[in-house]
Parts: C-alpha cells; sequence; structure tokens
C-alpha cells in the first residue's frame, strides 16, 4: 500500500475526490429505500439514540421552565448583566489558561514519549492518565492537603519564608484542572503522532533538516487537527467542570457552577440556569464552529500506515526520560497524597495523618456490590459510546447532511449532569419497559452515563477520522466493496489508534460520571464515585481515598491491556 | 433525501411508540417494597433499612440518596408525573415546607406513643408536626459556630462568643460559611441573627460578609474544611462538629451567646407514593423510641422527651440546659424574611 505521490500531491487528489466522494453519497441517499445499506441503518439508531435521550430530554427541560420568565413579575438584578459578564470572563479565561498550559505540557511530552524512545514509555502514560480516574473532589482536596492555606508545600515553603499565594480561586482551579486535562491531551495528541508516515520525515531529515526542525515544519503541523481536537476538549471539560469550582472555587465564579447550584437550590433564581445553560451552548458552539473552520484549514489527509518514524538520539533519550519522569512524578504528587490519606487516621494542619491503619481498606471493601457494579458499567456503557462514536464520526465525515447534528453532541459536555439528569426523568418519568418503570431501572442509568460521556470518545475518535485519506476508500468502492466492507477494510484499520484512546477516555470517564448518576441510579445500582461522593460528603475524607485507590488500580488495568493491546496491534505496521 | 428523512421519523416513531406502550401497572394486596429517598449518612439508612426490614419481614426497604436535600427535592419534583419514591426523608422542614408548597407530599398524623405535635423547648414551643401532617421533624441539631482551636491558637485569635462576634475585623479571612441561598444550614443561621437582633441583623452580616473569603455552595465542605485547619471558624449546625471532635480533631462548637436556633430534620410521605401503608409505617417507625436512641447514638438530638437518659450530654434536657438562648424556627417569619436574604445575599456573592 506504499505511495510514491509526495505529500502535496496527495492532498490535492484526496480533496478533489472527497468532492465526488461526497456528491456520490448525495445521489445515493436520494434514490429508493433499497438503496439505504447497513451502514445507514447503524446512523439511523445512533440519530435516534442521541435525539430520543438527549435533544428531546434537554429541550422539553428547556422549552417547560421558559415558562418561568412569563410568571415572574420579579425583575432580574440590576446588576445581572455586569454579572452575567464577569462570570463569563472568568469562565472563559479559566478554559483558555487551562487549555495553552496543558496543551503546552503534552506536546513535548508525546513527542518524547512516542518519537525518541524515553524508557518504559507505557509506564508513563498510564501513570499519566491516573489523574483522569480520579474524581474531581478527590484530587481537589489533595490538592488543598498540598498547597492550601495549612498545606504541606505551603507550609514547607513557609518555612524557607516564601509566601504561597491562595489556591481557592482561579489558581486552585487552573492546578486541578491541568492536572485532570492532561491525560485526554496526552493521549490524543499521542494517536496523532502514531499515524504519521515515517517517510514524510524521512524524506526531511535526508534533505538536511535538523530533528528539531522536522518536528516543528512537519510533525506538529501534520497534527494539527489532533492538537485542536485535544485542546478543543480541555476547553469543554474546563468551562464544564462542576466537580473543582465546587471545592476549591472559592469566590472564582463560572457558568456550569452557577447553572449547578441555581438549578438544584429553591432559593436561588431559577432564571438564571436557563439563561446561563442557553449561554454556555451557544459559547460552545460558536467555538466548535470556529474551530471546525480552523479543521478545514489544516486539510492534512494521508496515506495508509507506513509505521511511525523513531529517532534514537542517546543524550535526548536519556534527558527525554528525566523530564517526563519529572512532569510525571510531579502530576502525581496528589495522589502521592490520596494514597497516604488512604491509609491514615486523622490529617490536620500535620506533616502527615497522626497515625496509619488498614481500616480505611476493610470498610469500604467489606462491601463488594459498588465494585461490581462499577464494572458492569464499564462493560455496558463503554462499548455504547465506543461504537456510538465511531458510527457518528463516520456519519460527520461523510455524510453532510447530518453534520449539523454534531453540535448537539456538545451539549453534555457544558451542562452539568444534574441537568441531564433531571431532563431524562422527567421526559420518561412514565414509560415502563419490561414490567418496570424506567427510570428505576438500571437502564436508565446506563442511557444517562452513555449520553453524558458520549462527546468525549467522539471527540477522540473524531481527531481520528479527520486525515483519513478517502482516496483509497474510493477505490475499495469502485472495485465493487459495499459501504460496510470498505469500511471496516479501508476506514477502521486507519483510525484505529484514535480508537483505542477512545476506549481508555472512555473507561475512565464512565467510572468517574458523578452528577448525574447521584440523581437517577436505580435501588442498589451505586457505583464507586457515587460512595466516594457520600463519603466526602459524610468527613470521612481518608475513606474516599482508599476508594479512589481502588478505583484506580481496577481502571488503571483496564487501561493497561488496552494500551498493550494498541502497541502491539500498530507495531504490526512498523 | 426526502425518503430517508421520512424513514427517519417513522422508526422514531415506532421506537418511542414501543417505548411508551410499556406494560400494565403491577397491582397486588401486599405491600412488599418501599422506597426511601434519603440524605442521611450512609451508617443511619443501612441501620434503618436493616431494623424496618426485620420489623417487616418480607419487606424490602431501598435508600436512594440523591446527594443533597435540594437534589432529592428536584428529583421528586421530576417523577412527579409517576412517583418513584414513598418516603422523603432527612432535611430541614424549610426544605419540607417549600416540597409541601409544590405538592409533592401528602399528609398523614403519626400514631406513635409519646411523639407530639410540639413540644416545650427553652420555654418556647416548637412544632415538630406540620400543622396539616405533610411532614414531621424526626430530630434536631442546633445552629453555631464551629472553632478550629489549633488554629485559633496559632493565629492568636480569641473564642468567639456570639455571631455578633464575628464582626471583629481580627478574623478577617478566617470565617467560611455555606451560602445561604443553596444551603438550608445556612439559612438557618442566617434566621438566627435575624431572631435575635431584627433589621439590625443586615448590619451585622455587614460585618460578617467581611471577614468570609468566599460562601461555599455546599455545607458539607465547610466543616472538612475547617476541621483540616483551613478556615478557624464555620458557621454551621452542632452535630457535625460533635462528631468531628469524637473523632479526635481539634475542634468545638459554640452556642452563639445571642441565640442558637433549632435545625430539624423532617421526613414525610410523598404524594402518590406506590406503597402508601408501607409508608405511614415507616413514619411511625423513625419515631419510634428504638429510632431515637439510635439517632442519639450519631449525636442528633431526639425529639421525644424520655427517649434518651435526661443526664446523657445529648439529650434534649442537658443540651438545653447549656444554651442561652434558644431560637425556634418560626415559618411565617422565614416567608417574610427569604426574598430580603435573597436580594442580600445575592449582592454579597455577586460582588466576592
Amino acid at each position: 500500500m506504499e505511495s510514491g505521490k509526495s505529500n502535496n500531491e496527495t492532498k490535492h487528489g484526496s480533496k478533489s475526490l472527497g468532492g465526488i466522494n461526497e456528491t456520490l453519497t448525495s445521489i445515493g441517499s436520494s434514490s429508493v429505500l433499497s438503496n439505504l445499506s447497513i451502514v445507514h441503518l447503524f446512523y439511523l439508531a445512533a440519530i435516534v439514540f442521541v435525539t430520543m435521550f438527549l435533544v428531546i430530554p434537554i429541550f422539553t427541560l428547556i422549552i417547560s421552565s421558559v415558562s418561568i420568565f412569563f410568571e415572574t413579575t420579579r425583575p432580574l438584578p440590576p446588576d445581572f448583566f455586569g454579572y452575567m459578564m464577569k462570570v463569563t470572563w472568568n469562565t472563559i479565561l479559566l478554559g483558555i489558561l487551562t487549555t495553552l498550559i496543558t496543551v503546552g505540557i503534552a506536546i513535548p511530552l508525546a513527542l518524547l514519549i512516542t518519537k525518541f524512545g524515553v524508557s518504559m514509555p507505557s509506564l508513563w502514560i498510564a501513570l499519566l492518565t491516573v489523574p483522569l480516574i480520579t474524581p474531581a473532589f478527590i484530587s481537589s482536596f489533595a490538592t488543598i492537603i498540598l498547597l492550601g492555606r495549612t498545606g504541606i508545600i505551603t507550609k514547607a515553603l513557609k518555612l524557607i519564608g516564601i509566601q504561597f499565594p491562595s489556591i481557592y480561586g482561579l489558581l486552585g482551579l487552573v492546578i486541578t484542572q491541568i492536572l485532570h486535562t492532561i491525560p485526554y491531551a496526552l493521549l490524543i495528541i499521542i494517536a496523532g503522532l502514531q499515524t504519521i508516515p515515517r517517510h514524510i520525515e524521512e524524506v526531511a531529515q535526508s534533505m538536511g533538516s535538523s530533528v528539531l526542525k522536522v518536528q516543528y515544519t512537519i510533525v506538529i503541523p501534520y497534527i494539527y487537527p489532533h492538537i485542536l481536537m485535544a485542546g478543543l476538549m480541555v476547553f469543554l471539560t474546563s468551562i464544564g467542570d462542576v466537580g473543582a469550582p465546587l471545592i476549591i472555587g472559592g469566590s472564582y465564579k463560572v457558568i456550569a457552577m452557577e447553572i449547578y447550584s441555581n438549578f438544584i437550590s429553591f432559593l436561588g433564581d431559577e432564571r438564571i440556569p436557563l439563561i446561563f445553560s442557553t449561554w454556555i451552548i451557544i459559547i460552545s458552539v460558536v467555538l466548535v464552529f470556529g474551530l471546525n473552520y480552523l479543521m478545514k484549514l489544516t486539510n492534512v489527509k494521508h496515506k495508509f500506515e507506513t509505521g511511525i518514524m523513531k529517532y534514537d538520539i542517546k543524550p535526548v533519550k536519556r534527558w527525554g526520560t528525566f523530564v517526563v519522569a519529572f512532569i510525571t512524578i510531579l502530576f502525581l504528587l496528589p495522589y502521592v497524597v490520596t494514597v497516604i490519606h488512604s491509609f491514615g487516621t486523622i490529617w490536620a494542619n500535620t506533616w502527615l495523618p497522626k497515625s496509619f491503619t488498614l481500616k480505611n481498606y476493610r470498610t469500604v471493601i467489606k462491601d463488594t456490590g459498588p465494585i461490581k457494579n462499577t464494572l458492569i458499567l464499564i462493560f455496558t456503557v463503554t462499548p455504547t459510546i465506543v461504537f456510538l462514536g465511531i458510527i457518528f464520526g463516520q456519519m460527520f465525515r461523510t455524510t453532510r447532511w447530518f453534520k449539523w447534528f454534531n453540535y448537539f453532541t456538545l451539549m453534555p459536555f457544558v451542562l452539568p449532569g444534574v441537568v441531564i439528569g433531571v431532563s431524562l426523568l422527567q421526559t420518561y418519568s412514565k414509560v415502563r419497559i419490561l414490567g418496570k418503570d424506567l427510570v428505576s431501572s438500571v437502564v436508565i442509568l446506563i442511557i444517562a452515563i452513555a449520553v453524558r460521556r458520549l462527546p468525549f470518545v467522539l471527540k477522540t475518535i473524531e481527531a481520528g477520522f479527520s486525515k483519513i485519506d478517502t482516496s483509497q476508500e474510493e477505490a475499495a468502492r469502485s472495485l465493487g466493496a459495499k459501504d460496510l466492507k470498505t469500511f471496516l477494510s479501508v476506514v477502521y484499520p486507519q483510525i484505529k489508534p484514535s480508537v483505542y484512546s477512545a476506549i481508555i477516555i472512555g473507561i475512565v470517564k464512565v467510572v468517574t460520571e458523578l452528577s448525574s448518576a447521584l440523581i437517577i441510579y436505580p435501588p442498589g445500582w451505586q457505583n464507586m464515585s457515587l460512595y466516594i461522593a457520600y463519603y466526602v460528603s459524610e468527613g470521612f475524607i481518608s475513606r474516599a481515598a482508599a476508594m479512589s485507590i481502588i478505583l484506580i488500580l481496577i481502571v488503571g488495568v483496564g487501561t493497561a491491556i488496552s494500551n498493550h493491546l494498541s502497541r502491539r496491534d500498530l507495531e504490526k505496521y512498523a | 433525501m426526502k425518503n430517508k428523512v421520512l424513514v427517519i421519523l417513522v422508526l422514531l416513531l415506532v421506537t418511542a411508540g414501543l417505548l411508551f406502550a410499556g406494560g400494565k401497572q403491577e397491582k397486588s394486596t401486599q405491600e412488599k417494597e418501599l422506597v426511601v429517598y434519603s440524605t442521611i449518612f450512609a451508617k443511619y439508612a443501612e441501620t434503618m433499612k436493616t431494623l424496618f426490614e426485620k420489623e417487616n419481614p418480607g419487606v424490602t426497604v431501598n435508600v436512594i440518596n440523591p446527594g443533597g436535600t435540594e437534589a432529592m427535592i428536584k428529583k421528586i419534583e421530576a417523577e412527579s408525573a409517576n412517583p418513584q419514591a414513598d418516603i422523603m426523608h432527612s432535611g430541614s422542614s424549610l426544605n419540607y415546607a417549600y416540597a409541601k408548597s409544590k405538592g409533592l407530599l401528602q399528609p398523614y398524623f403519626p400514631k406513635v406513643e409519646g411523639f407530639k405535635p410540639s413540644i416545650e423547648i427553652g420555654g418556647k414551643t416548637l412544632n415538630l408536626s406540620d400543622p396539616e401532617g405533610y411532614y414531621h421533624v424526626f430530630n434536631m441539631m442546633f445552629s453555631g459556630l464551629m472553632i478550629n482551636t489549633d488554629i485559633l491558637k496559632e493565629k492568636g485569635l480569641p473564642v468567639p462568643r456570639s455571631y455578633k462576634d464575628l464582626t471583629n475585623p481580627v478574623y478577617k479571612g478566617q470565617i467560611i460559611s455555606a451560602n445561604p441561598l443553596k444551603s438550608s444550614t445556612a439559612f438557618t443561621n442566617v434566621m438566627a441573627i435575624y431572631e435575635s437582633y431584627g433589621d439590625a441583623s443586615w448590619d451585622i452580616w455587614d460585618g460578617i460578609n467581611k471577614n468570609i473569603p468566599y460562601y461555599s455552595n455546599s455545607s458539607s465542605k465547610i466543616y472538612t474544611l475547617t476541621k483540616k485547619g483551613e478556615f478557624a471558624i464555620a458557621i454551621c449546625l452542632s452535630r457535625p462538629v460533635f462528631v468531628a471532635k469524637n473523632d479526635g480533631y481539634p475542634v468545638d462548637f459554640v452556642f452563639p451567646e445571642d441565640g442558637s436556633m433549632v435545625a430539624d430534620n423532617s421526613m414525610g410521605i410523598v404524594k402518590g407514593a406506590k406503597h402508601p401503608e408501607l409508608a405511614k409505617k415507616f413514619i411511625d417507625f423513625i419515631l419510634s423510641d428504638a429510632m431515637q436512641k439510635y439517632g442519639a447514638q450519631f449525636l442528633y438530638i431526639p425529639v421525644k422527651s424520655g427517649a434518651l437518659d435526661p443526664s446523657s450530654p445529648y439529650s434534649l434536657e442537658s443540651i438545653s440546659k447549656k444554651i442561652k438562648k434558644i431560637l425556634i424556627p418560626d415559618a411565617k417569619v422565614a416567608d417574610k424574611v427569604r426574598p430580603i436574604v435573597q436580594e442580600q445575599f445575592a449582592k454579597y456573592i455577586r460582588a466576592k
């Protein structure tokens, strides 16, 4: 499957073929029913799923609450507009800071890990996904233990005369959010790096470019779609985050938090969730609109997998390993604290807990129900959303008519889970399935988590789809291959690295889903993150820490397996 | 293209139809299941489940905790077309009055020996049952201040004795409170100050507000932060502080000299409950002597005098001796003050 064409020609060729492809698809879809292939049925199923369980519930909720505006005569507070602008600015500033720093750290890390042969790459990737597995309030508490007013680092710095600024506010939020979003950025960018054909770099090098120059003139531009997608995902996660603002946000108000707290409060202003929800959806749609435009500019299509270029430069390798290890350790500090806490008794204003014990672990594993439930949810929800993600990814790429549907999948990023949970309960409260109320069966929980987490998986897979070489697809089709066959034999192998990343992100996002699960879980279906939330709210932080560590271990094993499979799979091409 | 859209629409309708058709309502003469929505802590929830199941063989109690009283009300409201819960349990009567006004509860008068719809406390009358029977108080706490003794000592700060003491600028940055618009814990404290000082209470709040770096959106966090030492003082309720103190944290609870308000824990039957008979039994069960005593083990103050030995430190009798001035929540005053609180605190919070 090697091609002798230069990169430039390929780009040009695929563009025009892409055009033909779109025309063909539209001709195909305008003909009679019998022309609907099995692929279209998949599209349909995916659209129905999201329409029924996301679009309809949210719009029902919005429409049912519009009446508030007509019922109340109370005017909005005089300083409302100023407040809204302040909150908006806060949200966007936080999003931008988190995104820039996260992506800025993730790119060099990913390069070192994938291309410069640092020692034990799988270990670093696995360790750096740990923050993703931990519920936000656990990391926030760990950050408080390190950097709070009586934190370990704060006290240590005080000893040498440095006063660390207060973390309650922007600083604490940025720190916690970087921790939580670096894994996305890293996984997506690594998936991108794994798709760069080696010959491009070889050519550049043979023409005398230095290794560093090759990185920023060839490699980084080549993975622009991945970088943009990673940035988008980090940004959306940041502006939709409720967990960190709840604990460490102080008086720094962000949109998602204002929606959340006014939505479930009876003294809050019920108009605020409505105004702010609409507002944050508009902001994210505009953002994605702009991003799609940027994506089009970076029209890098590529040829079939040819294995990736790896460099073997001794000093870079040695220093690279050191740098990667250092950053990993820095990022893992809050989790070291969590481990210590999980073995501790009480920990107040001291360097270490008062005494150590195994009691926390004994208490949390006495009941294996939450662990079992978490595993069941992983095995039901993750395949569902990865499958849906692949279907949507292919649909948005090939079927122009449904591109706009993509905007709906942004809502779960930016709307608090409790809003989505309540919308589902309200819409389906009368529906019965298998002789049971849907809202008190586990099906609704699976649906809620799937809807909430689909976007994370979809965005990861979309990054992979953005660089598909359509000419091969056309070739396959012209040779008589059916849609599904073309997809499986030509398209799917090209997006495989992204699918593996999506599985990892899928697993961790499923186990950490909290806010919609809390409001929607049926009897007996508390999972581990729910228990962590209960322990935190009852003040048993050390028990919550123990439960988090068990969660990290379980998911860690899962992602390690997935990582291992993906490496083995990708090495086949090398 | 038209055809495709048509097919999609048809399939959508078919799927929706299939789902909405549903099975028929199960009907049995004997109620076998009770669904309790409760935000009480896990240990208590577990015990009330086990004990009630033991008393009623063949019955399964499912306790669901949606993570907060307000979230619980939101869930019941969202499900009101086809209620899933039988009982709403735990949380301030203020929340229950709201749930009642939204038509989410149904009345019942408990038939329990020794339970009176109102009791005398500190020379005042406290209503335990809503006059129309929509909700009932099953145990109590008091409003006041949590102090971290280590931090006060370290910073050389005096121990506050009253709410008014909190206006002292020496406490700047050291006081944490939940947001009264989001938390009934904080609202109860606001009402306590209001009942003691009337309209002058807003001047006191102007002073306290200057010392508060931010209002937390969750009351449970303020206990955790204060016992860790991140703040010296929290404006809160008594029980979690007693628990932390018993665990060995350097904290204590101050009953403010200018008044400490009763903060109750209430419960009620959900309107349209599918298992009304068991629900009534459950209300009676929670008010039984056994459960009152059990709650006291977790430092809840029982509402039935005589449920605990009067000499026990957490009995109604000995607690009321400790408090200089007991304040009783008054739903009418609360209704009157609520818009002022909304405006006042929305202003404080927007300005932070």
